[in-house]
């Protein structure tokens, strides 16, 4: 059996060498043959992923036994680290004076009179913190959780892609590519410092921007890549402040704590969470860190790029743009969770941006035509799911979130991978109005296109049933704790707005499923002889989502085996341990549960209703709704607001600039050097070329100098 | 005799070398009466330098003085050279012929109010005038070399 | 002693040049012959550098850091007799702040001479023979510890870039090297001013008599007897006068923000190498100045003058991310990225605590690299095109792939991308300038710094915006490409990847291991990280306090008389009358 450690390089190892070994014989040795290293790797790496959950999970329940006799030892679960080598060192780089106790406590300067008793030497007293960054990994039971959901997701899709991609020029590229991705979503999950999982968090995004722009030559693709980039470099800004405010509060970046110094999430502070900054610096941190999240999970301010990050190759769009990397926000929101249990403020701005974010992409899907777009505007419905979770603030309403990023990545992955298979069917036209009723041609797509929609749809037995059920009991058993608090009308808004949504939902995915699979028989020119079902390579992944997506939400809910898993987490241990916050207790789900598939059924029955057959009601609710269906139609006209309040703003202020560095800037820096010229030729006069006259003035200067010295 | 006195009489002497000098030297044009106001001025110069030799009892002064005669019969000898260079290309000892590096957007000195032009012919040796006479040039021809 | 070493890998360009320019040869061969030798020249001298740095390593480990030890006093060089107190050394060697500045001239330099290999064909040789002194006189500037030898090198630098622009550059060529030889020139006057008011200060006060112009020295002199004296006249500090004359030639070389409108000329004007060099060793000299002789000489001073220069840094980083930004001009896009990336510089060494100076020194390093590639790439591109204006260039990673690799590569090398080296630099500065401004700010600056802090972090994601949009407009989408002259474009030769190979290998060495190049700069840059920061903090309560003012302008003035006294009456008049009394007796 491998040592943890050994898992834990190994993981994101084995990818890294794929990308490495794909980078360099690609293009000369490998050629078609490319994705054999990227299978073998993902597949160890997957392989790796699942021992170490077992490992994590014998381990953990192994503490938890023995916890029994040590409350504290229980309350603050079980982690692993192990540092590979240490990135960058600087020593005592906070003077003791600035050590979090101060800061904690909101102590301004003023109340903290440093001159008075500045100790002789500050920055060689023993509390002064040194900056210490390690390549350092780590495995808890959310690290794990997330390992397999990624891993395993990598797998099928990578295999999926050789039937995908099989005759594209850049096969080699593709493949460096996604294992380059695995690579840094593998450390993404396991880094155990903010600074690393802020590299890699960068790194995914990177990955991002170079599969959207895969097909480069498409301009479409080119903008599409960079608008990721930079949206996510927007959310970046704001991660990175909230690091750097991590650090000025606690001085540290570390999740777990070291000799040197307690770590964020570690276990010192878990054990006395009184030790976490309070008021405004907190909520602040917080902010700032969901501004990252935002970016990254598309969420709702910066939720624009991923509709056009479609662009990409469909396996793409399906591993990084649906299961995988866009849930790193929501991973780190969980991660942070102490954090945010310390600001009820940040707290309630989660739960809204999910609402927000889960309620105007499901508007806006309503009308799409392009059934990737459909899928696009789903998945950040759906994380607006993760994130209304996320902000119950209650330890059901978190794990809750953390079980839905779990099968969605399955349902969504399978959808994603069968429209791609419409896609690859129809030479890549993906505009829902040129094709339909494709059920025969394509009947393995069809059936698991069907199981995707109605776990998406959450659909009683499949699995997006049980995650959302869990999200949507958090809230009503929250409104139920709150009933006298002052913010019970916002979770109540909340709890409509999250049934609304699943009913929007469901109505807008058997729209597109139906507008995809039945009806008139209708094939694109450009689809030509591929007009049939995909290759088994590309189906079998379709059948092994389709059968996780069956079963993966019953499995894991039954006995809550997930939710007690993923309490073994320190920064959800450490909650579940505070008595204000109710342990996973479930009361009165019976009741949302119904309520909950009787909506979803509504929309699924509204959907067949307008969609099986050519119902004239359709185009007489787009005509008669007409406002309506084109803000729906135009996405809201967020993209042009934004162009029209930052980027043309921006672009003027640059031109504005240059015109400043060159008529004034520059100008002046003329004008001065015309000064020396100008003195120059007011005393041209003076040249005369006459000797008596130089003489004479040889001799005045001298009769001044006399008189200077003898006064 | 007293060594300030002694002193004294000697500065006195020295600065009515240098004073008589400068007076010369701007009073007058003629090159060759200029360079020899030059050299009393540097006469003057070398008797106060003995004489504050004298005073402080230092050789320095006195070495300098040496040296400065040495230096001022090499550059008689090259000025005067000169000199003689310049008469040859200007026909004349007027300084105010070598104007030439004036700024160029600086008219030429001319003067108006010249006399008669000699009635010698133009090749003649140069000649040292009589103390406070100005040189007798010809307008035109003082412009021809200006 | 490692001096030898240093000495020869100097010596090695000077030789290269003197070699091209006086070896025989009909004008053709001669110019061929010139990139071989100074090929020659700048690999050995790169082979010989990276020897010095390891026994450079070896030897300061082995004598515990101490450098005098390592590298020796110097030879007497510029001093009359023993007597007469003045003290000019030719002392040369290298510390953490001047180490990695040392290679970086080195490896750059291969970069220059190969990306010159086609593209100069006119007077190659005296081009060569002129980037080899340039490389010589950069070997100086980082290697000097003597105050004159580092002015002369420093000023020397100027002159082989002067011809390299104005005799090789393109269209404006001369009216931009006038400009930047006489914007850097007028500024590094008052720099030598500077300087040598620091040396009289140390001369009056150390009292040992000695002129002295060594840095060590100096530093230890000053350090000791810090600049505390207020001009009479004018009532400013003379430590505040000394520094504002250092900053003039410094801030200009750097370039600060509004004093930088050469920068965008001398690079749109200079020839690729000339660019590459300038943008990546020569701007660091300003840098490197400041961390030499402003912070550790001036502490008071700086402290005073931090929350200004802050403020022309975040506008620089701003403002010159703005302007790239609405350039047409691939060439003047990254001469403006370098305005940017230079005022994060800036913050790092002005925000004075230990992890920001560490970051702002390394990003010395980061921005030679990855801004110095990118040049090279644009020259590369004008080979090819002879355009660089991005509107008649597009998709370009389907004609050349490995040119858009690379230019990718370095560009997201630039924005600042974990992983590659920008980050680390940035990373740690950034983390400095928030540790400054939320925990350790004078109270009545604190809005300002904070304020700065977040603009800096803005102006990375400006920074990704107008490169990014670049290389999208440049290298992806449908072809454009203006009208050839007929010949073929290829990919990048074996030439221009070995050119860039070694900067991309060091990139990615920095941003894996950041910690190997930062333990080298720390014991330097912490001590005086330190002692600005303590300065600062001293300065706190004085700020708060108000009878402390009062009693602070009693000492000053105490000690301005007593200063005076010394200077002016005292000595001078000793001095007099002891030698007349002397001459009596005689």
């Amino acid at each position: 059996m491998f040592k943890i450690e050994t898992l834990m390089v190994l993981i994101p190892g084995l990818p890294l060498l794929s990308a490495i070994i794909t980078a360099a014989l690609g293009k000369w040795l490998l050629r078609s043959r490319s994705h054999w290293p990227a299978v073998l790797a993902v597949g160890g790496a997957c392989l790796l992923s699942v021992l170490l959950l077992f490992q994590v999970r014998r381990e953990a329940a192994a503490l938890h036994e023995a916890g029994d006799a040590q409350a504290a030892a229980h309350a603050v679960g079980y982690e692993k680290t192990y540092t590979v080598w240490t990135w960058a060192v600087v020593s005592r780089a906070l003077p003791a004076r600035a050590t979090f106790g101060q800061q904690a406590s909101e102590t301004s300067h003023s109340a903290d009179p440093p001159g008075t008793t500045v100790p002789e030497d500050s920055s060689t007293s023993a509390d002064a913190r040194s900056l210490e960054i390690g390549i350092t990994l780590r495995a808890d039971p959310l690290t794990a959780v997330m390992l397999v959901t990624v891993t395993l997701i990598s797998l099928l899709v990578v295999i999926y892609s050789i039937g995908y991609m099989h005759d594209d020029v850049g096969y080699w590229r593709f493949f460096t590519y996604v294992s380059l991705f695995v690579f840094s979503m593998t450390m993404l999950v396991s880094a155990s410092n903010f600074a690393l999982l802020y590299v890699f968090w960068e790194a995914v995004g990177l990955c991002s921007y170079l599969l959207i722009g895969f097909w480069f030559t498409r301009p479409a693709a080119a903008a599409a890549g960079m608008k990721a980039f930079l949206v996510n470099r927007v959310g970046d800004f704001g991660f990175a402040l909230g690091l750097f405010l991590l650090w000025t509060t606690y001085g540290t970046l570390n999740f777990h704590d070291t000799a040197a110094a307690p770590g964020i999430l570690g276990q010192t502070l878990l054990a006395d969470p009184s030790q976490y900054a309070g008021g405004w610096v907190a909520t602040a941190i917080c902010l700032l860190l969901l501004l990252g999240a935002c970016g990254k999970s598309a969420q709702f301010p910066l939720h624009v790029w991923l509709p056009d990050a479609m662009e990409g190759p469909t396996p793409v769009s399906a591993l990084i743009h649906a299961a995988t990397m866009v849930t790193a926000g929501v991973y780190m929101v969980t991660r942070c969770t102490p954090l945010y249990l310390v600001s009820a403020d940040a707290q309630q701005v989660v739960l809204l941006v999910g609402m927000i974010t889960a309620l105007l992409a499901a508007a806006i899907a309503l009308t799409q035509t392009d059934l990737k777009r459909v899928l696009a505007y789903s998945t950040i419905s759906q994380l607006g799911y993760m994130f209304i979770g996320l902000g119950v603030g209650t330890l059901p309403g978190i794990v809750a979130g953390m079980f839905h990023l779990f099968t969605h990545a399955f349902f969504k992955a399978l959808l994603f991978l069968g429209a791609g298979s419409v896609m690859h069917a129809m030479g890549g036209v993906i505009d829902m109005r040129r094709f339909g009723g494709l059920r025969r041609r394509m009947p393995v797509t069809h059936w698991t296109f069907l199981i995707g929609a109605l776990a998406l749809a959450a659909v009683a037995p499949f699995a997006g049933f049980w995650s959302k059920d869990a999200i949507v009991a958090a809230i009503s058993q929250r409104v139920q704790d709150d009933h006298h608090g002052a913010s019970v009308a916002l979770y109540q808004w909340v709890f409509w707005g999250s049934l609304f949504t699943a009913g929007l939902t469901a109505f807008y995915t058997f729209r597109a499923f139906f507008l995809t699979f039945y009806g008139e028989e209708q094939i694109p020119e450009e689809a030509g002889h591929h007009a049939h079902e995909s290759p088994p390579v590309m189906t079998w992944p379709l059948i092994v989502l389709a059968a996780a997506s069956v079963f993966v939400g019953w499995c894991f809910q039954r006995g809550q085996r997930f939710d007690h898993f993923l309490m073994q987490t320190p920064s959800l241990a450490f909650s579940s341990a505070q008595a204000t916050l109710p342990a996973g207790e479930h009361g009165g789900h019976g009741n949302v549960a119904v309520v909950s598939t009787l909506v979803a059924l509504i929309g699924i029955g509204l959907a067949a209703y307008l969609y099986l057959g050519d119902r004239w009601e359709v185009a007489w609710i787009a005509r008669r709704l007409r406002w309506l269906y084109t803000i729906s139609y135009r996405r809201f006209f967020i993209d042009p607001i934004y162009m029209a309040l930052f980027v043309w703003p921006l672009r003027g202020l640059a031109a504005f600039s240059y015109w400043l560095d060159r008529q004034c800037i520059d100008r002046l820096v003329d004008w001065v050097g015309r000064v020396p010229l100008a003195i120059g030729a007011s005393v041209r006069a003076l040249q005369s070329g006459l000797l008596p006259f130089y003489a004479m003035a040889m001799v005045f200067g001298l009769l001044v100098l006399i008189g200077i010295l003898v006064r | 005799m007293d060594e300030l006195a002694l002193l004294h009489g000697y500065q006195t002497v020295g600065a009515m070398l240098v004073g008589i000098g400068i007076v010369g030297f701007l009073a007058r044009r003629n090159m060759i009466v200029m360079f020899l106001s030059l050299e009393m001025m540097l006469q003057g110069i070398s008797v106060t330098l003995v004489s504050w030799s004298r005073f402080h009892n230092d050789w320095g002064g006195q070495v300098l003085t040496v040296f400065i005669i040495t230096v001022a019969a090499c550059e008689a000898a090259i000025a005067l050279a000169l000199v003689l260079m310049l008469f040859r290309r200007a026909g004349g000892l007027d300084v105010l012929f070598w104007q030439q590096l004036r700024e160029s957007n600086v008219e030429p000195f001319i003067e108006h109010e010249l006399p008669e032009p000699p009635a010698e012919p133009a090749d003649r040796w140069p000649h040292l005038p009589p103390a406070g006479i100005e040189p007798q040039t010809e307008e035109e021809w003082h412009r021809s070399h200006v | 002693m490692n001096v030898n070493l240093i000495l020869a890998t100097t010596a090695v360009p000077l030789l290269a040049a003197l070699a091209i320019w006086l070896l025989p040869g009909a004008t053709g061969t001669a110019d061929r012959r010139a990139r071989w030798i100074a090929l020659a020249g700048s690999v050995l001298a790169l082979l010989l550098a990276v020897a010095a740095t390891v026994r450079h390593d070896r030897l300061v480990a082995l004598h515990d850091g101490d450098f005098s030890a390592v590298y020796g006093q110097g030879l007497r060089w510029l001093a009359a007799d023993d007597s007469s107190g003045i003290d000019i050394r030719f002392s040369l060697g290298l510390d953490g702040l001047s180490l990695w500045l040392f290679d970086l001239t080195a490896l750059l330099m291969i970069t220059a001479v190969l990306v010159s290999w086609e593209a100069i064909r006119d007077r190659a040789a005296a081009f060569y023979a002129l980037l080899m002194l340039l490389e010589s006189g950069l070997f100086g500037v980082f290697m000097a510890r003597d105050i004159v030898l580092f002015y002369i090198f420093f000023e020397f630098t100027l002159i082989p870039l002067f011809f390299l622009i104005g005799i090789w550059g393109h269209e404006k060529r001369q009216y931009a090297a006038v400009k930047f030889f006489l914007y850097t020139f007028a500024g590094s006057v008052l720099t030598f001013l500077g300087l040598l008011a620091l040396v009289v200060w140390n001369y009056f006060h150390a009292g040992n008599g000695v002129l002295t112009f060594s840095i060590p020295d100096l530093q230890a002199g000053l350090a000791a007897q810090p600049v505390d004296m207020k001009v009479p006249l004018l009532n400013v500090d003379l430590g505040l006068l000394i520094f504002l004359a250092l900053f003039a030639g410094f801030a200009i070389k750097v370039p600060l923000f509004p004093l930088h409108t050469w920068l965008p000329l001398a690079h749109v004007e200079a020839p690729t190498a000339g660019s590459v060099v300038l943008a990546g060793v020569l701007l660091k000299i300003g840098t490197y100045g400041f961390l030499r002789f402003s912070l550790p000489m001036l502490p008071e001073a700086s402290a005073q003058c931090m929350p200004w220069i802050l403020g022309l840094s975040v506008a620089g980083i701003v403002y010159g991310a703005l302007v790239a930004l609405a350039q047409g001009d691939i060439k003047r896009l990254i001469a403006y990225s370098s305005v940017s990336h230079l005022g994060f510089c800036m913050i790092g060494l002005f925000a004075f605590n230990r992890a920001a100076v560490e970051g702002g020194t390394l990003q010395m390093i980061n921005h030679g690299l990855s801004t110095g590639g990118l040049f090279a790439l644009v020259g590369m591109l004008y080979e090819r095109y002879h355009t660089r204006e991005i509107r008649q260039l597009g998709g370009l990673a389907t004609r050349t792939p490995w040119l858009a690799a690379m230019m990718v590569v370095f560009a997201l090398s630039s924005l600042g991308l974990p992983g590659l080296n920008g980050f680390a630099g940035e990373f740690l500065l950034l983390l400095g300038m928030f540790q400054r401004a939320w925990t350790a700010a004078p109270p009545e600056w604190e809005m300002l710094f904070k304020t700065l802090a977040i603009l800096s972090v803005f102006g990375v994601v400006l920074g990704a915006w107008y490169l990014l949009w670049m290389v999208r407009r440049v290298f992806f989408g449908p072809l454009v490409e203006p009208e050839q002259h007929g010949q073929t474009i290829r990919d990048l030769s074996l030439r221009e990847i070995a050119a860039l190979a070694p900067l991309v290998v060091v990139m990615f060495w920095i941003g894996l291991f950041p910690n190997f190049f930062l333990a080298r700069i720390a014991p330097q840059s912490d001590p005086i990280a330190d002692r600005v920061a303590e300065v600062i903090e001293r300065r706190l309560p004085q700020a708060e306090v108000s009878t402390a003012t009062a009693t602070r302008s009693l000492d000053t003035r105490i000690a301005i008389i007593r200063s005076a006294g010394q200077t002016v009456l005292g000595e001078s008049q000793d001095v007099f009358l002891l030698e007349n009394e002397a001459r009596r007796d005689h």
